[in-house]
């Protein structure tokens, strides 16, 4: 076994280790356009309560010489989710930063639990499940712009979301809450213009042209309106232009310092989503 | 040599032997033991452990069948059998020699490990962290090794929460991978190591350290055959600072540290991710800087890690870049989370974001720790009775070779570069012939203060 450093060899094509695995989704979040997550044979534990799939790295894919190679230019990679992929990884022996070099054509068979041969009595799988129960797994394509929708549903939603994309349950709650506490999740109002969508952008600010922006190259014929939209362009935010109070809230560890740097640094606000939070925290821990 | 005035002793030393069928055999050994010895050292989260023993109760057979037996150890004052100091549990690793002394009985030499070493060989693990480095090593010492953690004085790394994925490790692998990737925000390494007095694990950083006050400096160790001739008070007090042996280890080897890259280097990352490309002078004087300022040299002490002034064709040595380190890295791998690999962000005072270069400032300051080692021998009794252990902090003192000068003014007899305050990096003690004495490994960073007084 190599002795593991956080600097193992001056130059880092000197320590490279390869590596097979699956693609377990292959539609990354905006903002990580062309990657893939992957759970790596022998690297990453099957056993999903020791490596959930939020917790699965996000591997860029090298594509051929014939594309662009640029940013905006030539093809994108089309792997699926159930490729068999070759890769290596950049941090040699660490194993933490993937990278695809092509795709293994092969032949999918059922699994043993699929096939019967083996019957899956897992009861920390069902724990697992059980502790997250209350999480609807409403998918987000139920997003309707129509005013009566449903604070409930969207809060649930919204919570899904973030945990989905790799948030804690308690920054996820903060994160819900305080969206909730600045604008109920409206997309937005007809009536008055003035403020708009579920983080309260300022309409014709350059946050509000580039979340319209954002809808338009996150889908074609998308609409900004639309709450799954809003959503992810809240994550494109923190993931860019709010990265300090992404840096905030990673670095608390409790629910009131979370809602704290939400408002503060993402949403500007002053208001007090702690309760919400708590409830929204509770609706899961305690289901 | 003086007799060892320490009343510290081994209090009692059984060997339990595991059994499927029956319940476990106590045998007290003490009277059995001919030599044992701990070995802390502060890159380690266990003591290593060597005893000899006169073998008359068929132990090694015993030993030949189970392999899990154990050696409970109680140290402390004889006078004081209900308060030991030292209680500690030990798995035989291996026989490393023996030799028959009769018909009936013969001297066998073993190697000790303490538990988690045991539960360790058997266990590698593959699971997801999303939290601080910290936290993810004393949770791993805690549910996989059933080790507790003391945090003394310790601020959390610099590192903050980030995704750490395992890659199938063992525990201790595991721990020591993150504890490497963990500093504080200077970039000063931390450390996750085991004494003879706590059952838990000791969580400490090389600042807070280097921040506590010197154990000894109303006596320091003393190195010199002038203190042959001394008072029955004096001598009393020989044991706790007369110093046996010295050897100096890799002391002012420059050579080795430009060859590192500790005196300057570049150092350049690359976000595949984004095809940025980060490069960055690094230079020791800044290190070494950061030290004064954040008083983990005393401001009146002069370094002993470089020669600031070293001019090479012209150019100050450490602006040149000795070694070029270049890594890459992906960001957002994990989404919004940092990965083990990405620089911490900090904040300034303006809350302003910046980065940080902690990788290699701590790879820098690893190298420093190894450039001012020496090697000592002294009896022990100021290490049980004081509990003291590694990571803490001794003042040594030196006279220096000039025999013309001042023989009156003693404080001018010392030698200032080789003495100093010295950081316990590692003890091996010995107790035999009811005598105990350690061999110690020491590192500093400083002369002595200047307003030091004898």
């Amino acid at each position: 076994m190599n002795i593991l450093r956080p600097i193992q060899k001056a130059f880092y094509g000197d320590d490279s280790r390869w590596f097979l695995g699956t693609v377990i989704n292959s539609h990354p979040p905006a903002g990580l356009e062309g990657r893939v997550k992957i759970r790596i044979h022998g690297v990453h534990n099957p056993n999903t309560d020791q490596i959930a799939e939020r917790d699965l790295p996000w591997a860029q894919v090298l594509i051929p010489s014939t594309e662009g190679g640029s940013s905006g230019i030539g093809r994108s990679p089309q792997l699926v989710t159930g490729a068999f992929v070759f890769g290596v990884f950049l941090d040699g022996v660490s194993s933490q930063t993937p990278m695809i070099i092509g795709s293994l054509p092969h032949t999918e068979m059922p699994s043993d639990v699929q096939s019967g041969r083996v019957v899956d009595q897992s009861n920390k799988f069902k724990y697992n499940t059980g502790r997250l129960q209350n999480v609807v797994s409403e998918p987000l394509s139920n997003d309707l712009t129509e005013l009566d929708y449903s604070v409930s549903l969207r809060r649930r939603q919204a919570l899904k979301f973030f945990i989905d994309n790799g948030y804690s349950v308690m920054h996820s709650a903060a994160l819900t809450a305080s969206i909730q506490a600045a604008s109920v999740f409206q997309t937005y109002d007809e009536d008055d213009r003035s403020i708009v969508g579920i983080a309260n952008w300022k309409y014709d600010s350059k946050r509000f042209n580039d979340l319209v922006t954002f809808s338009q190259n996150f889908q074609p014929n998308s609409d900004w309106k639309r709450f799954s939209i809003q959503l992810q362009f809240v994550l494109f935010e923190l993931n860019n232009r709010f990265g300090l109070a992404q840096t905030k809230l990673l670095a608390t560890n409790n629910l009131r310092d979370a809602c704290k740097m939400v408002n503060k640094y993402y949403l500007k606000s002053s208001n007090d989503s702690y309760i919400i939070a708590r409830l929204v925290y509770n609706e899961v821990t305690n289901g | 040599m003086s007799q060892n005035k320490s009343q510290f002793g081994i209090i009692e030393a059984s060997v339990i032997l595991s059994s499927v069928s029956d319940e476990d055999k106590v045998v007290d050994v003490r009277s059995n033991i001919v030599e044992l010895n701990f070995y802390e050292n502060l890159y380690k989260t266990y003591i290593d452990a060597s005893i000899v023993l006169i073998d008359d109760f068929g132990m090694k057979n015993a030993l030949k069948v189970q392999g899990t037996e154990r050696l409970r150890i109680v140290i402390g004052d004889a006078n004081k059998p209900n308060e030991p100091v030292i209680v500690k549990y030990f798995f035989f690793s291996k026989i490393t020699d023996t030799k028959r002394m009769n018909e009936r009985s013969e001297v066998i030499a073993l190697d000790l490990v303490e538990e988690q070493v045991y539960i360790d060989a058997v266990k590698q693990i593959s699971r997801a962290y999303n939290d601080t480095l910290e936290n993810v090593m004393t949770d791993i010492a805690s549910n996989e090794l059933g080790k507790g953690t003391l945090q003394y004085k310790f601020d959390g790394s610099a590192q903050g929460e980030r995704k750490v994925v395992i890659p199938y490790l063992s525990p201790i692998q595991a721990i020591n991978w993150v504890r490497d990737r963990a500093t504080t925000r200077t970039g000063s390494p931390i450390f996750f190591y085991s004494t003879l007095y706590s059952n838990d694990l000791i969580l400490q950083d090389l600042d807070t350290m280097l921040r506590e006050p010197i154990f000894n400096d109303k006596l320091p160790l003393r190195y010199s055959t002038a203190i042959a001739s001394v008072d029955d008070k004096q001598e009393q007090l020989r044991p706790y600072y007369e110093i046996i042996t010295y050897t100096e280890n890799n002391t002012d080897n420059a050579l080795a540290m430009y060859e590192n890259g500790a005196i300057g280097s570049f150092y350049e990352t690359i976000d595949a991710s984004t095809g940025s490309v980060y490069g960055t002078h690094i230079s020791i004087r800044d290190i070494v800087d950061e030290f004064y300022t954040n008083d983990l040299i005393s401001p009146d002490t002069l370094q002993t890690i470089y020669d600031p002034s070293l001019e090479i064709d012209g150019k100050l040595a450490d602006e040149y870049n000795s070694m070029h380190v270049h890594q890459v890295v992906s960001n957002n791998t994990y989404n919004q989370y940092l990965s083990y690999h990405d620089e911490a962000r900090l904040l300034d005072d303006n809350n302003n974001t910046f980065e940080s270069r902690l990788k290699i400032k701590n790879k820098i300051i690893r190298t420093i720790l190894k450039k001012n080692v020496i090697d000592i021998a002294m009896q022990g009794s100021l290490f049980f009775e004081g509990q003291v252990s590694v990571g803490n902090r001794l003042r040594v003192l030196f006279l220096n070779s000039d025999v013309t000068g001042d023989t009156k003014d003693a404080s001018k007899q010392i030698d200032t570069r080789k003495s100093g305050d010295y950081l316990i990096l590692a003890i091996s003690h010995k107790l035999m012939d009811n005598r105990h004495s350690v061999s110690l490994r020491l590192t500093k960073l400083g002369e002595l203060p200047q307003d030091f007084k004898l």
